[in-house]
């Protein structure tokens, strides 16, 4: 959002209002939908994301009152600005939609000075919180962010089960006394990407970082089925990026890169520690003690990756492991079963096993950075990575090249733009649709859905382009997504599983070339 | 013409605040509505409707405001405000007399827009 342009949404049911105000907010430069009731209103803004709401209270249907009250109960809604605006008379209804949560309150007829006044000054409020949202998410974790979203801050832990990653990037110290700050600390940087790439694609959120040490957990703030294995294949996939990133480094003259993880499995105490005004999202215990000392004796026993017993009584499917036996980590403590897990050999592969490993997600190489030409762009919200990556490789499988935002470690202006270019030349745009898209209604895919939109207005009547796809029950008839959707077909792809047709379809259309 | 039935300049500082030629579209919508408006305001009186007649009410006062038609605008908003007026005789002079400032204004509408 500009600093002074917003998207915002009219609900009035007089006509003459919705022209005024209508007018009054292009005056003032901001973009505008009208609609005529409260029903229309919540269906609008849950299919399309906007910066405020300004509401009339009197209105059949739904009046303003209920509205208030569902956008309360609403945590998609719940922090939109709603300015009301309406001639409704006496203190008491003022009160009330304050307390259901307005922002502020403007009679009718609505004074043009006052209207621009109090927008700014809500959409000022609404930068900072989303500001505000965006360092938690920038500091602590989209895992974390969200979970101080839905349940607020609170000093305190619990016992939670899940599982632990501890890594360090061995040879880094002994490289910042040869390279320079600068050099060191994109060094750094780099790594850190490419394994936050590896843990967020399993499931797992980083929850420390060290100098060159970085911790993960799998299962905690949120549960996560199959932590275990998530973990194993984190690792897997970690020590895959940090061996291509070192060939890089040694091709250039620089020194190799090394990394060592240990994991462990158990109940751990997580929660958020600190002070009222200073606190970190963290998990402490033995499992975590474990994990640590697993990671420190990679270097002795010469393994990348160390887990323990419960871990590998996690493994399911298609990766091996040998004991090592069962010592005491450190002295005195108590005897740990220790395996390595194998990387070099019998990794699962992700397409050719893919029927073997049906049920479980599949891991993809790394991801590019920048999109090829001709790519197709996959748009689809981060709960269905599954079901996307079934549908990458279905494609892959094909020769199509496909590009889709996996990590989605980015954040801010330039990332959007990046974003907006893909899109602009993308060779299809699949807009993946699924009972989670239902149900969020605000979603950096609602708005890739709306580039998408917009590069078609550029091209002609019956242009294919969008190609939406289902991936579970969720029909097109009640698929919550923009108007020109609609009006295209919707293509079936349960759980994300390829159809010949669907595949043989594209690629006619990627040889003929219907849009590029 | 009753003078104290329409503020001009309320009806001038709209024309400068949103451009006079969209005034008069937002004039020409209002009179296209407001048949249907006093309709529904009559049936909901007929049918003892005090929602609808509340919300009518309610409609009338903020369109007759906007546009500086205080008669219009005082008279429904003692019908909201008021309710449903007895049956009868109290009603249907109530209506009248509601019609009649709704008349008037139009007429002046149409006749500033004209101008």
């Amino acid at each position: 959002m500009h600093s002074s342009t917003a998207n915002i949404l009219v609900a009035d049911d007089n006509r003459v209002n919705r022209l005024l105000l209508k007018r009054h907010l292009e005056l003032l430069g901001h973009e505008v939908a009208v609609v005529e009731n409260g029903i229309e209103a919540l269906q609008r803004l849950r299919e399309h994301p906007f910066d405020m709401l300004l509401l009339d209270i009197e209105m059949p249907e739904l009046d303003g009152f209920a509205v208030l009250e569902h956008l309360l109960a609403d945590p998609q809604l719940r922090e939109l600005p709603v300015l009301v605006t309406s001639s409704l008379e006496g203190i008491e209804n003022l009160v009330r939609c304050i307390e259901l949560g307005a922002e502020d309150y403007l009679s009718k007829p609505v004074n043009p000075v006052l209207l621009k006044a109090r927008i700014g000054a809500s959409l000022e409020k609404k930068r900072l919180r989303d500001q505000q949202r965006e360092l938690v998410s920038r500091f602590a974790t989209s895992a974390v962010a969200q979970d101080l979203a839905s349940s607020g801050f609170n000093l305190g832990g619990h016992t939670v089960h899940g599982t632990v990653l501890l890594c360090e990037i061995r040879s880094i110290a002994a490289m910042a006394e040869s390279l320079g700050a600068e050099e060191i600390i994109e060094l750094l940087n780099t790594c850190y990407a490419l394994m936050f790439d590896a843990i967020t694609l399993q499931g797992g959120s980083i929850n420390q970082m060290t100098g060159e040490r970085l911790m993960a957990i799998f299962g905690a703030p949120t549960a996560l089925e199959q932590h275990g294995q998530r973990a194993v294949e984190a690792a897997l996939e970690m020590v895959e990026m940090i061996e291509q990133f070192s060939a890089e480094q040694v091709a250039t003259g620089k020194p190799a890169l090394r990394i060592g993880i240990g994991i462990a499995t158990g109940d751990m105490v997580a929660g958020y520690t600190g002070t009222s005004s200073r606190a970190t999202y963290t998990c402490i215990g033995h499992t975590v003690n474990r994990a640590a000392q697993l990671e420190n004796h990679t270097k002795q026993l010469d393994h990348t990756i160390l887990i323990d017993g419960q871990t590998a009584s996690q493994l399911q499917y298609g990766i091996a492991v040998h004991k090592l036996g069962t010592f005491s980590l450190i002295e005195g403590a108590d005897a740990v079963e220790v395996l390595a897990v194998n990387h070099a050999v019998e990794k699962p592969k992700p397409v050719t096993n893919r029927a073997t490993f049906k049920a479980a997600p599949q891991r993809i190489m790394p991801v590019a950075r920048d999109m090829p030409d001709n790519a197709v762009f996959i748009s689809y919200a981060h709960e269905d990575l599954d079901a996307v990556l079934r549908i990458k490789a279905g494609l892959e499988e094909a020769g199509l090249t496909t590009w889709s935002d996996v990590a989605r470690l980015e954040v801010g202006d330039d990332y959007d733009r990046k974003i907006q270019k893909n899109i602009a030349r993308c060779s299809y745009f699949i807009a993946v649709i699924s009972a989670t898209t239902q149900v969020r209604h605000e979603g950096y895919f609602r708005r890739e859905w709306n580039y998408a939109i917009d590069r078609s207005r550029n091209m002609s009547d019956g242009a294919l382009f969008i190609l939406p796809v289902t991936i579970d029950e969720t029909t097109a008839v009640e698929a919550l997504v923009p108007d020109k959707f609609k009006t295209l077909h919707f293509t079936q792809l349960p759980g994300g599983e390829m159809t010949e047709e669907f595949r043989q379809r594209l690629c006619e259309f990627m040889s003929s070339g219907s849009v590029n | 013409m009753d003078q104290d039935a329409f503020n001009f300049a309320i009806f001038r500082e709209l024309q400068e605040t949103t451009g006079a030629d969209f005034v008069t579209e937002l004039v020409r919508s209002f009179l296209e509505e407001a048949p249907q408006m006093r309709k529904t305001l009559s049936d909901a009186c007929t049918a003892r409707d005090a929602v609808t007649f509340k919300r009518a009410a309610h409609s009338i006062k903020t369109n007759a405001n906007t546009f500086g038609a205080l008669k219009l605008s005082g008279m429904a908003r003692d019908l909201e405000l008021g309710g449903l007026p007895q049956p009868g005789q109290a009603s249907t002079q109530a209506l009248d007399r509601l019609t009649e400032a709704f008349q008037q204004a139009e007429q002046i509408l149409q006749s500033t827009c004209n101008a």
